[in-house]
């Protein structure tokens, strides 16, 4: 009987500790030595793409609203992070179970929080970082309130809030976290942003940059691209003057941090020939880098160079390079993610999605 | 204009609404061609309304048309889902 007793137990220990096993088993178990593709898609999807096959291996549906539609990947490369609810929510999601991990609003009360793209995880993965705008809803008014700064911790869930909260420049769009775990945010500058201190510090001028011979540059950063790959640039175009004050031409622009060794750049780097949108340095070669809009081109940063540009099918907002420098992948407008070759830029596929991507840009990884 | 000159007036101050950055619109580029325009021109409709970057253009989907492209997962493919398109009366 105390041995049927003990057997039950036993079974009953077991089968709880299976049972919680197979809650927490990955539903898609990741290949090893293989790229990965992470985003977010209309109207509901946290998308998984096997780079190699070119397929979806998994698909996550959300609670939030899709819009704006920004996603960033923990550095753990299992945790996915989104802005919804129309910029007021935050919420992140196990890529491979699906399993919502984390909820927090942006919104508190009668102040209503919106971020655009302001969005990061740090480098251990435990915290996540937001940017956002404030303004007090009134019942006769509206009032523009100080943007923000907040610090989350995952593992507060569900319900989290803010445990750091502070004011911000307005205008920062865009940040980073670096492999030392500082914080880099842009918009009309590239900041520092040091949530212990509260500090934040100008580290290289935008607007208002007073480069002699050159106009103020213009520079837009929309979309959460780089940290997989330790880049985080943005892009201006500038025009110059010659000794005379006469304009000679329109120049493109990075502003760039290297997240692996804080090495903070900004210079011009060819013409103006076409628009574009976005740009990644490769991870293999910072002195390459790839932009795109409506077309894709291939850049040499230190001798000014066009290496090479092809037309697109259509057109994509952001890049994202692999790991290992080897290939191109554009996404950021409409449902497919195209393939480049980043030597040639030869077209080697497309990968389509179950919807638009709008706003959400990629997010790549190599699972090991 | 106390101190004689006006303060600079600051994109993106306020997101209540769309209604803080202006751009030109479809038609022509900031070059007055069209190569830099996005393409095809549906494939910029949510790139435009999701950030509230082309406000006079597309729907405000900050306050006031949220759901304008909810039965719309492609804009491409169903444009004419969209509610501003179609609307019901």
């Amino acid at each position: 009987m105390i041995n049927n007793k003990l057997k039950s137990k036993l079974l009953l220990a077991l089968f709880t500790a299976s049972s919680c096993l197979c809650l927490n088993a990955d539903i898609v178990k990741l290949k090893p030595n293989r790229d990965y593709i992470v985003t977010e898609t209309r109207p509901n999807n946290i998308v998984l793409v096997d780079a190699k096959e070119q397929k979806i291996v998994n698909n996550c549906k959300i609670d939030e609203s899709f819009s704006p539609g920004g996603i960033v990947l923990a550095p753990d490369n299992r945790h996915a992070f989104i802005l919804g609810g129309y910029g007021e929510e935050i919420a992140g999601y196990n890529i491979t179970t699906c399993k919502k991990v984390f909820h927090a609003n942006l919104t508190q009360g009668d102040i209503k929080g919106q971020s655009l793209a302001g969005l990061a995880v740090s480098e251990d993965s435990k915290k996540v970082y937001a940017i956002y705008n404030r303004t007090k809803l009134g019942i006769d008014r509206y009032t523009v309130l100080d943007p923000m700064f907040s610090s989350f911790n995952v593992v507060d869930g569900l319900n989290a809030k803010a445990t750091i909260s502070f004011k911000i420049p307005r205008q920062m769009t865009l940040m980073s976290v670096a492999k030392d775990g500082t914080i880099y945010a842009i918009g009309s500058a590239l900041y520092k942003i040091n949530p212990k201190t509260k500090d934040v510090k100008v580290v290289k001028k935008i607007l208002n940059w007073g480069k002699k011979n050159y106009s103020d540059p213009d520079s837009a950063g929309n979309y959460i691209i780089g940290q997989q790959q330790g880049d985080f640039s943005t892009l201006y175009y500038t025009e110059k003057y010659n000794k005379n004050g006469e304009a000679i031409g329109w120049y493109w622009g990075v502003t760039s941090v290297d997240l692996n060794t804080n090495k903070v750049e900004q210079f011009e780097f060819t013409d103006y020939e076409t628009l574009m949108f976005a740009i990644m340095r490769s991870p293999k070669n910072r002195n390459i880098a790839y932009g795109t809009l409506n077309d894709l081109t291939k850049f040499d940063l230190k001798n000014k160079k066009v290496l090479k540009r092809v037309i697109l099918d259509h057109t994509y907002y952001s890049p994202a390079i692999s790991p290992d420098g080897t290939k191109v992948y554009l996404g950021n407008c409409l449902n497919d993610i195209a393939i480049y070759d980043a030597k040639t830029l030869k077209k080697l596929g497309n990968v389509y999605l179950p919807g638009d991507m709008g706003s959400a840009a990629l997010q790549v990884f190599h699972n090991k | 204009m106390k101190n004689g000159k006006e303060d600079e007036v600051l994109a993106m101050s306020s997101v209540v609404g769309c209604v803080t950055t202006f751009d030109p619109g479809w038609e022509v580029d900031d070059e007055g061609g069209i190569a830099s325009l996005c393409q095809p021109m549906e494939a910029d409709l949510y790139g435009c309304s999701d950030p509230c970057w082309w406000p006079t253009q597309v729907p405000d989907t900050s306050s006031s048309y949220k759901q304008w492209a909810d039965k719309s997962s492609s804009s491409k493919d169903k444009w004419r889902e969209f509610d501003n398109v179609y609307p019901k009366l």
